[in-house]
């Protein structure tokens, strides 16, 4: 059974950049949710981010009854080849990959795949946990203890993923399944976010506005751009449904105007 | 390119630019860079590439090596940083981080082996990295109560996002941006109200004295601290 979720996502090609080159896929009815940003050596950073997301959701649309790490798998191994085989149709597309964080929300748990430095955050009980590990070359150097935190904040490495989509020739997502709670809010974003807003920020957008996800994914798309905004910017918001989202959603319909 | 501007007792005595290896620095021939004094050791320190980065590793050295006027061991250089060893003064200059000009677009990078990800420290949990280091100012701002049950208290709007009112009747939410303080109404069968108005949607910026009523709860905004 596919566990009642609520989803509010928002883009933005941010302050300094005319081209989004992130991404983003949702279906509520389906508990799925994904979140690209496309890179590239000479071009196509928007097509892989959009070949990424668009093969993903309609790979688990066609595969709802798979378990959810299986069916994601296979989804991600498809948008792999799939952008692989864009890529090799012309030149100036080699090259190109995404990083990603999808999720599938399913009875009591998820199943989220990552590859590279877009993440998953929870929030849950007043407390924000980042639920993936970046694929990154300073994630990498902060796990061997060789950065301080502080000096990871200061690196001229924080663009270099070690993980993308479509580059390699395997896809190496990592994929892990957590359990849920109603009333837990997930977040799923691009580096354009945590790259600027940090995760104090990040808990107070989620503790105060969690209950109007729309506002919360407004917001959090407002204080990266007020902190510079220098990539594109992409989040999902997501709450687990409980008994009162009825009563919820009756108020976000009047505050934007819907019936 | 970066590079290290090095002077001795204030006379410029050269400049070595930083390539994509390790520099030695010390008192024998044989290292990279040669500080020919009896006070530097014979390998005093090293600078290091990592990533993007170069790291200043002292490498044991007797008197010390001193960065900004604080003894390090190992130290991530930045733009402008001033490595003291004795009587030489080593100027770290990197013109595309002084100018802003850093190409921020994603790269991967191509790790030899993926196994070495996996080689992380023992036992704790790694923090996933913080945000990059900005130099956003933001405002100070306050809320007084003047009804309800924070009357007379005073709230200081130190995060990105504060709450007023109660969930059960109507929540409206602070947003401290750099340009000011602005208010939404959040969640709740009631609108909040700016100054005896319902609050429409989306943020509104506050001024000075404003009134703000969220579910029973009345304050006062206050620019400043």
């Amino acid at each position: 059974m596919t566990l009642q979720v609520e989803v509010a996502s928002r883009t933005d090609p941010g302050v300094i950049r005319s081209l989004n080159e992130d991404s983003i896929a949702a279906d509520a009815a389906l508990g799925a949710v994904v979140v690209a940003d496309g890179l590239a050596v000479n071009r196509g950073a928007e097509i892989a981010a959009e070949i990424t997301t668009s093969v993903i959701l309609q790979r688990l649309r066609e595969t709802p009854r798979n378990a959810p790490t299986d069916a994601l798998e296979g989804a991600i191994a498809s948008a792999h080849r799939a952008i692989r085989i864009r890529a090799s149709a012309e030149p100036v597309l080699d090259g190109m990959g995404a990083t990603f964080v999808a999720v599938v929300f399913r009875d009591q748990g998820l199943a989220v795949a990552h590859v590279g430095d877009a993440r998953l955050y929870r929030f849950r009980d007043g407390q924000l946990d980042c639920l993936t590990v970046d694929h990154s070359f300073v994630q990498e150097q902060l796990a061997r203890g060789a950065v301080t935190e502080e000096e990871a904040r200061m690196s001229k490495s924080r663009n270099l993923v070690t993980r993308a989509l479509g580059v390699a020739e395997e896809a190496h997502a990592e994929v892990a399944e957590h359990e849920t709670r109603e009333g837990d809010l997930y977040l799923l974003c691009t580096d354009g976010l945590h790259e600027l807003v940090d995760h104090d920020d990040i808990a107070a957008a989620l503790d105060v506005l969690g209950s109007n996800i729309e506002l919360a994914a407004d917001s959090l798309i407002k204080i990266a751009k007020d902190r510079g905004g220098r990539d594109n910017i992409s989040v999902s918001v997501v709450r687990v449904g409980s008994g009162d989202a009825g009563r919820k959603r009756g108020v976000l319909d009047s505050l934007f105007g819907r019936r | 390119m970066a590079k290290l501007v090095v002077h001795q007792k204030g006379t410029p005595i050269g400049s070595w630019f930083l390539e994509d290896k390790r520099v030695t620095i010390g008192r024998i021939q044989g290292c990279d860079v040669v500080l020919d004094d009896a006070s530097v050791s014979k390998q005093h320190v090293a600078i290091e590439v990592v990533g993007n980065d170069y790291f200043l590793q002292d490498l044991g050295s007797a008197n010390g090596t001193f960065v900004n006027g604080m003894k390090v061991t190992r130290h991530m250089l930045r733009h402008g940083d001033v490595v003291r060893i004795r009587d030489y003064e080593l100027r770290y200059i990197d013109h595309k981080a002084a100018v802003g000009g850093e190409n921020e677009r994603t790269m991967v990078f191509q790790a030899g082996d993926l196994a070495v990800i996996t080689n992380v420290l023992p036992g704790a949990a790694v923090p996933s990295p913080g945000a990059r280091t900005t130099d956003i100012k933001l405002p100070q701002g306050k809320l007084r109560g003047i009804g309800g049950s924070m009357s007379g208290k005073i709230v200081e709007l130190n995060r990105a996002f504060t709450r007023l009112g109660h969930p059960d009747t109507a929540v409206a939410a602070l947003f401290r941006r750099p340009k000011g303080f602005y208010v939404a109404y959040v969640a709740g069968d009631t609108p909040p109200q700016l100054n005896g108005k319902p609050i429409g949607p989306g943020w509104h910026p506050l001024s000075d004295r404003d009134v703000l009523l969220a579910g029973g709860e009345m304050a006062e905004f206050r620019v400043g601290n």
